[in-house]
């Protein structure tokens, strides 16, 4: 048991160099719910997610709901494989029922978007504005979305093409995922490879409302020392040592003999 | 636009002649505390367009750097955020700290639930997409649900769709033409569920190598399914049982695949409930066909002497035991070629029971036929069409081949003003043909299409009527037993043309050779059965014996200007026919002959007054010649109270027509309308004398010239309220008509007026109720010179709303109830009818089950009486109504 817990040391040093702790709640202004689909390239329709972006004074937090619908190119696959439901329901899984997906935390007060990512059942925050930077273009094409004048912009990261519909009634440099930047708030967006996200729902909240948590209790890192740390848990899995979970439970790689 | 071109103009100086602008300042809150995450904007004076931006940071300061020519005095920048009422403010040099104090505001703007992201309707490169999940209610089961719900579109009592009043040309699913015209199985099998959207597709050229070459004014629908629909096959069952005087039965099941290599819609339905299921094999484009391939069929010649159907929905008078295999199947065996097989096999009996009292007011005396009648008609169908398509861009080839086996028996027995009768009709109609397209590109890419349509029909026909009838006119004044009619037409038909057509820039010229024969042949014989049990054929003028072959060499030359706003297009067909006519009948000469030039010029012109708005006017005139069946001159026998024959052979007509309309539409505000008027004066050279002699008409075709006349205005508008979820349309047309008509030689003039008037309201209170009402007015008008002053009115009124109500997701209540009022003022006759029905269906959770029960005719209505009237004759008639009907049903969906 010693010995398990001494193996576990790198990582206690590793995570010692974390640059703050958990954030401090702060009532929500705004919740913005999107509806985030995902198409292949022939158009169909692969999987839904329902996902909450949270805006507080200082700092948002955007996280998947996991409920995930699949597509109907999906639900071909489960069926072809077996897979017993009822016919023309949709497929319908609750990825986690405590645990959060697709976490992103931004930080206004230091212009920095952080990607929230657990490690042995706890969150850590590392920033990716470093890796994630959009330089937006603004075009004069309008639309009405959700009832607000937005604006087209578009940007690019790396091979992806980002288009992006924002309103400035909204005046929140803000939207689904990591996207930000832009004089309002994003109401649309989409990408060349098949993600579309649209606005569901919007509501203004009173100032002492406070939704879930989700995404405060974390500790903020670098993103070198999260995968520093990621790697060196792989290895330990790898070598068949125990890892001591955060809520108690131990996981450990049966070797073969 | 202009905001466009004014930041066009303010890059494009820019590019030559920058002057950069570097602005930077702070923002802070009334009590000076600095704003972070603020929004700054700059934009040119009098827009909201952004030329540039930055957001404060934590110490709430921005710096905004910009290039352009213009001076500062052309710009405004604002600051936005969260909690404070934004603050614009005027720039006053190149490079300036313009700070900003915001005051803090409440929340104005509302909170969004976004429903429907998709627009409800929109409309791309003319085609019409109207969302369906936007119109559908929860009680819709099937796509033709929705259809009749959709604005600018109809669906009538038939089935068949119209778009802004023009009927729709081909039906497609997932782009596939697999039911040709008989679409009514698509409407009433297809879920809801599975369209995501209807798509009307405008100026519509179904052969590809045509489009943007040809204009086109047709329309046709297109259901583009959901990814759902296409990945298996899918199956609808229901089977019911219930008790109306006797017990009823209604089954039916629809096998369905819409996937991208094969579609295919078979069915299998059954019922005596009076759901007409024959609508499922309705072509709703028959006439449009037979235009097509330009020949003259007969119809069929022999009837039982019944009366129309009453105005009310079918399924109220109909009784019936029906039973129709439908196959539908499509196979995509390569891109763009094509092989489907439609086969139906329909066995339909049905049996009526009514009275009808006719009368014809002549000035001296007045005719009544007190007519009462019961009919049992037996059709046995099998309809077999084969079809390859190959539709290219670069090619194109059709080829169709298709037969039709019916038999028809009908007893009708029958007392007429006492005296009582039976008639027994047999009828045998076999139907071979096949129709070949094929078009390609010459090496100068002009278009060269070849057509060819050979047919063969055989109709024959009989009629017995028992007793013997009419002894004086038929067997000298000696009873006789039975009185028959024997009669065929069997027929040869072809059709062939070559067409070529030249696009240079925007006129397209056609030119049109081509060759068409009838080859025909009309025998009939009318005999009687002598009280000793011995065959008679009557001789001399109750026999026909005709030959006739009609050839014509056709030629056409077409003209049309493709212009962005203006569509031209001017045809002018000139044929050379060859009648040979050969009657062994003795009242004509053996043999005679018409040779001469016939010709239909037309003329139609579109011009688009805006982007979704056109007025469309059409000019032509036709010259055609009757058929066989107006030829002959020995008597037939139509039914037991009417003979026919011809005085002449060459029975020619021409007609000119001119139409005009204005159609209107604003796709963002989901508004349609539509309006115009038409003429048509007919001019022919005989007429029908109908001389009564006592309880036998005969309708005696004679040379005569006469011209009748009919102008028509119609109108409609639709229209979507998003605020009340609400398709309110309203319609309405008046026809006004005059000709010429004869009865015991005296020449009559008669007036027809008609006028009609339909509003349609389907609201949506809330997510539980919506309802529906239709209201239709007709009032008609008809006077004649033998009573002159008096005019025949007859004013219907014709109500029906229906209440859905859906408490739960599961279960759905419908009430319907129809009122139909006629009101006669000459005599201050009024009839009320008020029928009622009720629905209740409840979707077993989770099992795809749905149970039904459904009670038809509440108040148990008897009869239903009606009034027509034409020139001077006024026929009233009483059917009877099916009783009330409880039927319980049971659907699967698998």
């Amino acid at each position: 048991m010693l010995i398990t817990r001494l193996k576990m040391l790198p990582i206690l040093f590793i995570l010692c160099c974390l640059l703050s702790y958990g954030q401090h709640s702060e009532p929500v202004q705004l919740k913005v719910v999107y509806q985030v689909s995902y198409n292949n390239k022939a158009g169909l329709n692969i999987i839904n997610d329902s996902c909450v972006l949270q805006v507080s004074k200082t700092y948002s937090t955007f996280f998947s709901l996991g409920n995930i619908t699949f597509g109907e190119k999906m639900k071909a696959e489960f069926e072809k494989n077996g897979y017993n439901h009822t016919p023309g329901e949709p497929i319908q899984i609750k990825t986690c029922n405590t645990c959060y997906k697709n976490v992103y935390y931004k930080k206004y007060t230091n212009n920095t978007t952080y990607r929230v990512a657990s490690l042995m059942s706890k969150k850590y925050a590392y920033p990716i504005n470093q890796k994630i930077g959009i330089s937006w273009q603004i075009s004069t094409d309008t639309a009405i979305i959700a009832g607000y004048k937005c604006f087209k912009a578009i940007g690019t990261i790396d091979t992806t093409k980002y288009v992006a519909w924002f309103t400035i009634d909204i005046p929140i440099n803000d939207g689904p995922a990591f996207l930000n930047g832009l004089p309002g708030l994003i109401l649309e967006a989409s990408t060349n490879n098949g993600i579309s996200i649209k606005t569901n729902y919007l509501q203004y909240l009173t100032s002492t409302t406070y939704l879930n948590t989700v995404g405060y209790n974390f500790e903020i890192t670098t993103y070198e020392n999260f995968i520093k740390a990621e790697n060196y848990l792989k290895q330990q899995f790898q070598k068949g040592n125990p890892i001591n979970m955060e809520n108690g439970a131990t996981i450990q790689r049966k070797l073969d003999q | 636009m202009k905001k466009n071109y004014l930041l066009l103009i303010l890059n494009f100086l820019a590019f030559f002649c920058n002057a950069q602008y570097n602005l930077s300042g702070t923002v802070k809150d009334s009590a000076l505390t600095l704003v972070s995450g603020a929004s700054i904007t700059l934009h040119p004076k009098n827009s909201n367009i952004i030329l540039a931006y930055a957001i404060t940071n934590n110490k709430g300061f921005y710096n905004i750097t910009f290039n352009s020519p213009l001076p500062p005095d052309s710009f405004y920048i604002k600051a936005n955020a969260l909690g404070f009422a934004p603050q614009t403010k005027n720039i006053s040099s190149f490079t300036t700290t313009i700070n900003f104090s915001l005051q803090k505001a409440a929340f104005s703007l509302p909170n969004i639930s976004v429903q429907n992201t998709k627009p409800a309707l929109r409309y791309k490169s003319d085609t019409l997409y109207y969302a369906v999940d936007s119109f559908k209610n929860k009680q819709d089961r099937t796509i033709g649900d929705v259809l009749k719900r959709l604005p600018g579109i109809e669906v009538d009592a038939n089935g068949k769709i119209s778009y802004q009043g023009k009927g729709i040309s081909n039906f497609y699913i997932d782009g596939d033409n697999l039911l040709d015209d008989k679409y009514n199985l698509a409407t009433t099998s297809i879920d809801a569920d599975m369209v995501k959207d209807v798509q009307v597709l405008e100026n519509h050229q179904p052969i590809k190598m045509l489009r943007n070459k040809t204009f086109s004014d047709k329309v046709a629908i297109n259901l583009n399914l959901k990814d759902k629909a296409r990945l298996k096959l899918m199956g609808r069952a229901n089977m019911g049982t219930g008790y109306a005087n006797e017990m009823v039965y209604d089954a039916a099941i629809n096998l369905m695949a819409f996937k991208a290599q094969y579609k295919a819609i078979n069915s299998f339905k059954a019922n005596n409930t009076g759901k007409n299921i024959t609508t499922d094999v309705i072509s709703h484009n028959i006439a449009d066909f037979l235009k097509a391939i330009d020949n003259h069929f007969p119809q069929s010649m022999l009837n039982v002497n019944e009366n129309g159907n009453p105005p009310i929905g079918q399924d109220r008078y109909l009784f019936n035991k029906t039973l129709l295999a439908n196959f539908n199947n499509l196979f995509t065996l390569k891109k763009d070629l094509q092989v489907k097989a439609n086969i139906y096999l329909l066995s339909d009996n049905r049996s009526k029971d009514y009275y009808s009292n006719t009368y014809f007011f002549l000035p001296t005396d007045t005719i009544a036929y007190l007519q009462n009648q019961f009919v049992q008609a037996t059709n046995k169908t099998l309809n077999i069409k084969l079809n390859l398509n190959s539709n290219a861009t670069n090619h194109y080839i059709n080829n169709t081949l298709a037969t039709e086996l019916t038999t028809n028996n009908t007893t009708a027995s029958t007392i007429l003003n006492k005296q009582n009768s039976t008639q027994y009709l047999q009828q045998n109609f076999r139907q071979f043909s096949n129709d070949f397209s094929f078009m390609k590109f010459t090496s100068s890419k002009a278009t060269l299409q070849l057509n060819s349509y050979i047919g063969y029909l055989l109709q024959p026909e009989s009629l017995q009527i028992t007793p013997g009838i009419n002894a004086n006119i038929f067997n000298n004044n000696i009873n006789y037993q039975q009185l028959q009619q024997q009669n065929n037409i069997p027929g040869f038909y072809t059709n062939h043309a070559a067409i070529i057509g030249f696009n240079k820039n925007k006129i397209r010229h056609s030119y049109n050779i081509g060759f068409s024969s009838q080859n025909q042949q009309l025998k009939s014989q009318v005999s009687i059965l002598q009280n000793n049990n011995q065959w008679q054929n009557l001789k001399d003028s109750f026999s026909n014996n005709l030959q006739l072959n009609r050839y014509t060499i056709k030629s056409n030359a077409a003209l049309e200007y493709l212009g962005e706003r203006l569509k031209l297009n001017v045809s002018i067909p000139v044929d050379y026919t060859s009648i040979k006519f050969n009657n062994s009948n003795y009242i004509f000469p053996a043999a005679d002959n018409f040779k001469g030039f016939l010709t239909n010029p037309n003329i139609m012109a579109r011009y688009a007054v805006g982007t979704e708005n056109f007025v469309q006017s059409s000019i032509s005139y036709s010259n055609n010649m009757a058929g066989i069946e107006n030829m002959y001159s020995g008597f037939i026998l139509k039914n037991f109270q009417q003979v026919q024959n011809n005085q002449f052979v060459f029975n020619q007509f021409n007609t000119f027509s001119v139409r005009c309309n204005f159609n209107y539409r604003k796709t963002i505000k989901i508004l349609f309308a539509n309006a115009g008027a038409s003429f048509s004066k007919n001019n022919s050279n005989g007429i029908s004398n109908n001389i009564f002699q006592n309880q036998l008409q005969q309708l005696l075709n004679i040379p005569f010239n006469n011209t009748s006349n009919t102008i028509s205005a119609f109108g409609g508008i639709s229209k979507y309220l998003f605020t009340w979820h609400t398709t309110i349309s309203f319609k309405g047309n008046a026809i006004f008509s005059n000709g010429f008509g004869m009865q015991n030689n005296r020449l009559i003039q008669f007036k027809n007026n008609s006028y009609t008037a339909v509003i349609n309201i389907s609201p949506k209170i809330n997510n539980a109720i919506n309802l529906a009402f239709n209201n239709t007015v007709l009032l008609n008008q008809s006077s004649n010179s033998l009573q002159p002053g008096v005019t025949q009115k007859i004013l219907q009124v014709n109500s029906s709303v229906e209440c859905n109500y859906t408490p739960t997701d599961n279960l759905f209540f419908t009430l319907r109830a129809d009122n139909f009022y006629i009101h006669k003022p000459t005599n201050n006759n009024t009839l009320n009818y008020f029928f009622a029905d009720a629905l209740c269906t409840y979707k077993l959770p989770k099992k795809k089950i749905d149970i039904q029960l459904q009670i038809q005719n509440i108040a148990n209505v008897k009869e239903y009486k009606n009034f027509t009237i034409n020139g001077n004759t006024l026929a009233e008639t009483s059917n009877i109504i099916r009783p009330t009907t409880l039927l319980l049903k049971m659907f699967f969906n698998f």
